[in-house]
């Protein structure tokens, strides 16, 4: 036997084994004189459903184990006896609850049957270090609440009706009472299972019960049986090759009947004493025969269990690390951030409201927060919220004013992707980019520069976010019929017309349409171009709202077509934040008049085919097309971009951008607003000579794939206000999930 | 207002039509195979040909000069295209080819989603090395949270991946099944024989130390007996730290190390200062040498077998 003793797993499965016994043998004596054995198997059958639902959730069991089994204690020491539904039916319709409940979760646990099956039955050979020392602690605590409270306990489990009329408070000794039982059950049963944990709390108080005839006796007597049990049960587990819960939860009832048979010689008793002694003779006289056939081969098993255990544990590590994070249910996660400094070294500076940061200062620009899942087999659900910290500087009389610093909090993207549809189509549904030009087909961060392209700026404003929007689009891939190499999609979406510059007062009544084609086309394998072509139409309010919420067109409506505006001039509140305003507006007026906007757009990517991660090269250009119906005419106007980079070598990248733009003429555009009186607006020929230029150099530098340091030199040009000159910095970062993107 | 519902239909209608005129299917048996399977590699293409022989067609995105794990972002319309005409996709699992799972998602082919039985993630079944433990993440780099994904550089788990591709071709084209057990039989058998003499050709390699680019090569030197003393490239996907080149070059100079052997997409300019630095200190040349990782990797490894018989007889005129 005491070979078996130098096996790391024997010793800890005979250490928590023993603590276990001791702690329910103790409580067991209460069950017992309480007799509220059903009240034990179900708070163990509820133990055992928090452990399978913890595996199912990814949390400890003994927490989850915990948590069951209180709330069982709870839920049973406050309901009364003698209701029109007794005591007993509560516990065993919660016996039913949890035994199905706790075969549901193990059914539905994706990691697999077999090991949880093991584990809800115990497993008492993998018992770790800390659950040994919970052990420890809980049994110390237990030992010692029993020992102070004694008299309380007996008493109001003897004899309530007295306890209670003598004012003892009966069921706050009860609850206190319940509480250790359940929670020697719930630390217990991850190593033990259902079986031998009810086994423990039962039968060694019956068996001392037999014997015992004082109070002090019967609990050092249960406490006993339930000990020795332990190393016996294992040792014959061993030997004799059973599994190891179900030979302890034998050997108590082996000793059960052992003391009755004793009992039963020594006062004579009838047929079930002599028939259970026949039985124990039988098996004690079985055992050694067995014993003594396979004493050579102990060590042999004790080897082949301690690679058993070895095996499972391995199994176990490799099963959960197969997980993605072990996240189960839960979807991935991903953070991203962009910090940003920004110095102006001459002239004009920006709006952080519509440029997305202000001039002098650090900017904590946006940080991401994006969750994505599977939602069924036939939907996958991303969600983007994006928290910004921006100081925004106030135009006023010429003046500049910080305000702030604002924190803003809000969903940058939430949708549900579809990509199972008919006829091999794919759709979105939801808060999207609007996939209208490339910008606004990818996450801005992807693009290797700081500042979004002024054209964005001017078009959709929103922080230079580009356009995003609440509605459905469908695209459809397929091959080229000209060559293998060549493919196209073709988009078409249908927008609420949100954005608040180009598009606004949209309703699904008058929604934005958009519709694009696009063709790549492979130069090497990682080597391709790509040409697409979008249009996009929808309606626009008649005017615009500053920061006050009034309209700055024509908030009085003296007359020249703005007379609407009235109606959102009056919404006069003095908060500083224009959105509020327009989404006020949004439910309550239609736009009127047309925007049409197209977009060309030409990318060139290059990896070197061999060496693909030394250098690249990339090159995009957007050309916008505004047409901007207004009450004074249509305003026409083309505005472009392009922007280009080149990796030296892993880490290093130079790029530069070019962006010219003719202004564009929205109410709300940067452009149509600098330097215009407040209640002015400007006209078709005045919007048609206001025009800027930028050209910025950019340096990157990657020390991973997950963080980007960059700067970047921004000189702009314009015809309307004070040139600019601006040094930029930026990092950004993302810890999480990575998003493969399409080419 | 009419213009707009107008167009609007147009448009729809106008999808419609392309979508019915242009939309994939029964491709393969179009062009006289039973089946045709893309893999995430050029070892998956070549095991699943030798399974199906010319009754299957295959295609790789990637030549095998270029490594899967690298390609992080990138899935191309061509690959789109591929998938979506494909009866079954094996992927090499692992969250090595994580671009796999857009590209399933995108094929919109529900012959390959996952679940499906053409889709095989080939990494079941087989004893991953290298499997993280403690905490796992980036600072440690790119580093494989599910472990060693270059499992079929030892040869015997080509026979694993042999019966999960043979499971996937029966489920597809269940009338060839007899024809595709033999074959895979054959295959598993020729493993075995070729064992034998590829281990007779590493006899002479045991307990032989080199340095390497990357942790490609884990698989291959366990299954050989080779010892690796350091990389290049310790943090996988984040360039060397001077410390870190400086503790390669010392333990190659403790250890005498003259070789570094190296993926053909890593750029051999790094392993090259190491073994100047290396050749300084000991006044011996260190050898750098590209190695195939996958079939196709060099124009002479072409199959499965000849990988394994250009990379042993490369190391043995290097080492000995």
């Amino acid at each position: 036997m005491w070979e078996m003793l130098s096996y790391p797993f024997f010793q800890s499965a005979l250490i928590a084994g023993t603590l276990s016994a001791a702690m329910c043998a103790l409580v067991g004596v209460y069950v017992l004189l309480k007799r509220i054995v059903f009240v034990g198997i179900t708070l163990a059958q509820l133990a055992s459903l928090g452990v399978a639902v913890a595996l199912l959730i990814d949390v400890h069991p003994m927490i989850m184990a915990l948590v069951t089994t209180l709330s069982g204690v709870a839920c049973f020491a406050m309901t009364r006896v003698g209701q029109r539904v007794p005591q007993e039916g509560v516990i065993g319709a919660s016996y039913v609850m949890a035994a199905a409940l706790g075969i549901i979760c193990v059914a539905k646990n994706p990691v697999g049957e077999a090991r949880n099956l093991k584990v809800l039955f115990g497993n008492i050979l993998s018992v770790h270090t800390g659950e040994m020392v919970a052990l420890a602690v809980l049994l110390a605590v237990l030992a010692i609440v029993h020992v102070v409270f004694y008299k309380e306990f007996l008493f109001v489990s003897f004899d309530p009706e007295t306890a209670q009329a003598q004012g003892i408070n009966v069921r706050g000794w009860d609850l206190l009472l319940y509480l250790t039982i359940g929670l020697a059950i719930a630390f217990s049963i991850h190593s033990m299972g259902v079986l031998l944990v009810f086994a423990l709390l039962l039968v060694p108080a019956m068996t001392a019960r037999l014997v015992a005839h004082r109070m002090m006796a019967l609990f050092t007597l249960a406490i006993g049986f339930g000990v020795i049990a332990v190393p016996l049960g294992l040792y014959l587990a061993v030997r004799i090759d059973l599994p190891t819960g179900t030979a302890v939860a034998g050997t108590c009832v082996v000793m059960l009947l052992a003391v009755l048979t004793v009992r039963g010689l020594y006062r004579s008793a009838g047929r079930l004493a002599a028939g259970a002694a026949v039985l124990m003779l039988a098996f004690s006289l079985a055992m050694p025969g067995s014993v003594a056939a396979q004493d050579t081969d102990v060590e042999r098993r004790l080897q082949e269990l301690q690679q058993e255990i070895d095996d499972l544990r391995q199994s176990l590590a490799s099963q959960q690390l197969r997980l993605p994070g072990a996240l189960l249910l839960n979807p991935e996660m991903r953070v991203e951030g962009n910090f940003q400094g920004s110095y102006l070294a001459g002239g004009l500076a920006r709006r952080a409201e519509q440029e997305g940061f202000s001039n002098n200062r650090f900017n904590l620009r946006e940080v991401e927060l994006g969750f994505r899942a599977s939602v069924d087999p036939f939907a996958v659900l991303e969600a983007v919220i994006s928290a910004q910290h921006l100081a925004e500087i106030e135009f006023e009389d010429g003046e500049e004013e910080l305000e702030g610093p604002p924190g803003e909090v809000e969903f940058e993207e939430a949708h549900l992707t579809f990509a199972r549809l008919p006829f091999s189509l794919r759709g979105k549904l939801g808060l999207m980019r609007t996939s209208f030009g490339e910008y606004n087909d990818d996450d801005p961060d992807e693009f290797p520069q700081i500042d979004p392209p002024n054209i964005i700026t001017q078009l959709y404003g929103d922080e230079g976010e580009g356009w995003k929007e609440p509605g459905v689009n469908l695209n459809y891939q397929f091959a080229s019929p000209f060559s293998e190499r060549m493919t196209h999609v073709l988009w078409f979406g249908l927008y609420s017309g949100e954005n608040g510059t180009a598009f606004h007062g949209g309703q699904l009544t008058e929604p934005v349409w958009f519709t694009r084609f696009e063709l790549f086309y492979e130069v090497a394998p990682r080597a391709g171009l790509e040409l697409g072509l979008s249009y996009a139409k929808g309606k626009r309010l008649d005017s615009y709202f500053d920061d006050n919420g009034n309209g700055n067109g024509d908030a009085d409506g003296n007359g020249n077509g703005l007379g609407r505006m009235s109606v959102v001039a009056q919404d006069d509140d003095d908060d500083d934040n224009g959105d509020d305003d327009e989404e006020g507006c949004v439910g309550c007026l239609v736009g009127e008049f047309d925007s049409t906007l197209m977009n060309l757009h030409f990318e060139f990517d290059w990896r070197p085919p061999l060496y693909s991660l030394e250098h690249s090269f990339g090159f995009l250009a957007e050309l916008f097309y505004s047409s901007v119906e207004r009450h004074d005419g249509t305003l026409n106007q083309f505005g472009a971009y392009a922007l280009t980079q080149y990796a030296v070598n892993a880490n290093f990248a130079i790029g530069a951008r070019f962006d010219v733009v003719n202004c564009p003429g929205f109410y709300n555009s940067l452009c149509a607003n600098l330097g215009v009186e407040e209640g002015e607006t400007l006209g078709i020929d005045e919007l048609e000579d206001r025009s800027e230029w930028a050209f910025s150099p950019i340096l990157t530098f990657n020390p991973s794939p997950f963080l980007t340091l960059r700067a970047q030199y921004k000189h702009t040009h314009r015809s309307y206000a004070e040139n600019s000159q601006e040094f930029l910095l930026q990092a950004l970062f993302i810890i999480g999930y990575e998003r493969p993107d399409v080419f | 207002m009419t213009t707009f519902s107008a167009t609007m239909r147009s448009a729809l209608l106008g999808v419609l039509a392309l979508a019915l005129v242009l939309a994939p299917g029964g491709w393969a048996a179009e062009h006289g195979h039973s089946a045709f399977l893309v893999g995430s590699s050029t070892d998956f293409t070549a095991i699943a040909k030798e399974i199906g022989k010319d009754r299957v067609q295959v295609y790789s995105p990637l030549p095998g000069y270029q490594e899967p794990e690298l390609y992080i972002e990138e899935v191309f319309p061509s690959w789109i295209i591929q998938a979506s005409r494909a009866d079954g996709y094996v992927r090499i699992g692992l969250f090595a080819d994580v671009w796999a799972d857009s590209l399933v998602i995108d094929a919109r082919n529900p012959l390959i989603y996952p679940g499906a039985p053409g889709h095989v993630d080939a990494s079941q079944g087989i004893q991953v090395l290298e499997v993280p433990t403690g905490p796992v993440d980036r600072s440690r780099g790119e580093i494989h949270l599910q472990g060693n994904p270059h499992y079929l550089l030892d040869p015997l788990n080509a026979k694993v991946v042999a019966d999960s591709i043979l499971r996937a071709l029966i489920a597809i084209s269940p009338e060839e099944a007899d024809f595709f057990t033999a074959n895979a039989e054959d295959f598993k058998r020729r493993i075995d024989e070729a064992m034998v003499r590829w281990q007779e050709m590493a006899a002479p390699l045991q307990g032989k130390k080199l340095a390497a680019y990357h942790r490609t090569w884990s698989y291959l030197l366990k299954r050989f007996g080779l010892d690796i003393v350091g990389y290049v490239e310790p943090k996988p996907g984040i360039a060397p730290s001077p410390l870190e080149i400086r503790n390669l070059v010392n333990a190659m100079v403790r250890l005498d190390v003259r070789l570094i052997i190296h993926a053909p997409v890593y750029h051999p300019r790094t392993p090259r200062a190491v073994a100047r630095q290396v050749l300084d200190r000991i006044g011996e040349p260190v050898t750098v040498l590209k190695l195939p990782a996958h079939v196709g990797g060099v124009p002479e490894a072409d199959n499965y077998f000849t990988l394994f018989d250009y990379i042993l007889t490369t190391l043995n005129e290097v080492l000995n």
